[in-house]
């Protein structure tokens, strides 16, 4: 199966599949923060977690499921999303440099970062 | 709604009666906003039943437009499908017709306007062939702006709002030094941004249609180009931004200062500077003339009655009324047309003493000018958070006022 197919078999699965980029400018560590947040803890909502950083606490609640992704697997699934808006169950999360993003309100003191993380699910 | 999406929502919907018995058919429409109000306009004016309005903000169910119940979108399972058709004009059609189906509607849905050229919710073979073919051809429009403006970071104003053009170019020059960029240009959707542009800077400014401006942005993001810079609070999809709404509570110009640009809270905007005298002021009584502006692309209008009250509010106090018109724009009833370029505007309110008009993007273009300034809200919230659009829109130094009837 392709990772095309992949992610369109899970996009009828989950309720929402996040991919994370840990990088700088407020995204460090952002995968392992993520799946430790109390916004992974208490949502509702089915999610994938989608990342080439470790987790260390992969598939600790029934909430969401983490799958590691090589290098080559990211690009390819990063290619499509900047394609197009193929899902809006469908997000990816980074710093990028391009646009605006919700790190720069943890940044700019306005945000926290678990407060960023609710957002992000809600 | 910009002119030449009301075109294309007036030619999908004659391609739609030539194929549907439209008047056999119960008619909803998707999303309450002023596109959908227009497009409500429109088919009543060719003599069609409208059953009702969805919409999923619960603050809006109850409330009504010409009549026309705004309802919550599970009340269409109450209709027979084959004899229901849900028509649809807001940039969100892909997301509702995914809703649509969920609930269990099998009727047709139908998207009237392409507001949204970036999304279409299918991962198919033809999908993603047609969507390659666009990333191709925005990148021949990048390699055409490279052509024209060579070695100038590219700045992409996505949405024509005069209102995000404004807050653009008054924290753009921080942005560009933060970075150490000294060449740039502009890109924008319509003229009325260049002459909003305009005001601030002399860089060049590039005019594209919105398809081509599409296509251009979604190439940039594609190629990953580091010599550009999408300066938008929610577009395109990457953008996500407005998703703090639902948690906090942060006011436009503060999404743009920090949440766009990455800038201090604390950084002051820059003021426009390219302004020029109208040429006619001497046409405005000073101080004894009101500018009203109630016209406005993107916001639901308000009552008539609220205008009518205005207008009789200042004639009894012996004010000259204008009314701030453009194109085809009527002035209101016992008012007098004026039609100031941009960046005249300030120099007609400065002179008349006093303006009031619907929040738009025409009252950001005005913020600095020293008059009375008074903005007016409909009572909605904004997109689908708990927040009203005064919460989100409003303007220091301006009076500020919610119109709840």
């Amino acid at each position: 199966m392709t990772i095309i197919e992949s992610i369109d078999r899970c996009l009828k699965t989950f309720d929402m599949i996040l991919m994370l980029m840990d990088g700088d400018g407020g995204t460090e560590n952002l995968t392992e923060d993520f799946c430790c947040s109390v916004a992974m803890k208490t949502t509702s909502k089915k999610v994938l977690i989608l990342s080439t950083s470790g987790c260390l606490h992969p598939n600790d609640t029934d909430h969401y499921e983490y799958w590691k992704l090589t290098d080559e697997e990211q690009k390819r699934i990063q290619e499509l999303y900047m394609m197009y808006d193929f899902s809006d169950h469908f997000h990816m999360i980074s710093n990028d440099s391009k646009y605006g993003g919700l790190f720069n309100y943890v940044n700019a003191g306005i945000m926290t970062r678990e407060e960023v993380f609710q957002a992000l699910l809600n | 709604m910009e002119l030449q999406y009301y075109r294309e929502m007036q030619k999908s919907l004659e391609e739609m009666e030539s194929g549907t018995n439209l008047a056999q058919k119960r008619i909803y429409l998707f999303g309450h906003c002023n596109a959908t109000e227009e497009l409500a306009d429109l088919l009543m004016e060719k003599g069609y039943g409208v059953t009702a309005i969805l919409d999923n903000s619960e603050a809006k169910h109850g409330m009504e437009y010409r009549r026309l119940p705004i309802v919550a979108p599970h009340t269409i399972l109450r209709e027979p499908a084959e004899q229901t058709i849900v028509c649809i004009v807001t940039r969100f059609y892909e997301a509702m017709y995914a809703q649509l189906r969920a609930l269990g509607f099998t009727g047709e849905v139908r998207k009237l306007v392409d507001y949204n050229t970036y999304a279409e919710y299918s991962l198919s073979r033809e999908t993603l062939e047609r969507k390659k073919t666009r990333v191709e051809h925005g990148r021949v429009l990048i390699d055409c702006l490279e052509k024209k403006y060579p070695g100038h970071f590219r700045v992409f104003c996505p949405f024509a709002a005069l209102g995000d053009v404004y807050f653009c170019m008054s924290y753009l020059p921080y942005f560009l030094e933060k970075r150490g960029i000294s060449k740039y240009m502009v890109c924008v959707p319509s003229g009325s941004c260049v002459k909003v542009a305009e005001l601030f800077d002399e860089c060049p400014v590039e005019v594209m249609q919105q398809r081509e401006l599409d296509a251009a942005i979604q190439a940039e993001l594609y190629i990953q180009d580091e010599n550009a810079f999408i300066a938008h609070q929610d577009r395109p999809y990457v953008v996500n931004l407005s998703r703090a709404l639902y948690h906090k509570r942060i006011p436009l110009e503060k999404v743009y200062r920090c949440g766009v640009f990455g800038l201090s809270d604390r950084t002051e905007p820059n003021p426009p500077m390219h302004w020029k005298p109208y040429p006619d002021l001497n046409r405005i009584e000073k101080n004894r003339a009101v500018i009203l502006s109630p016209y406005a692309k993107s916001v639901t209008a308000l009552p008539a009655a609220i205008w009518q009250d205005i207008v009789a509010h200042f004639r009894t106090k012996g004010y000259q009324i204008f009314t701030n018109v453009t194109g085809a724009e009527q002035p209101l009833e016992g008012t007098m047309p004026v039609s100031p370029q941009i960046c005249e505007m300030r120099s007609v309110v400065e002179q008349a003493g006093t303006f009031i008009g619907i929040r738009s993007g025409i009252c950001d273009v005005i913020r600095t000018a020293e008059c009375r300034k008074i903005a007016l809200y409909p009572d909605y919230n904004y997109c689908d958070t708990k927040w009203k659009s005064i919460d989100i829109y409003a303007i220091e130094g301006f009076e500020n006022i919610v119109v709840t009837r």
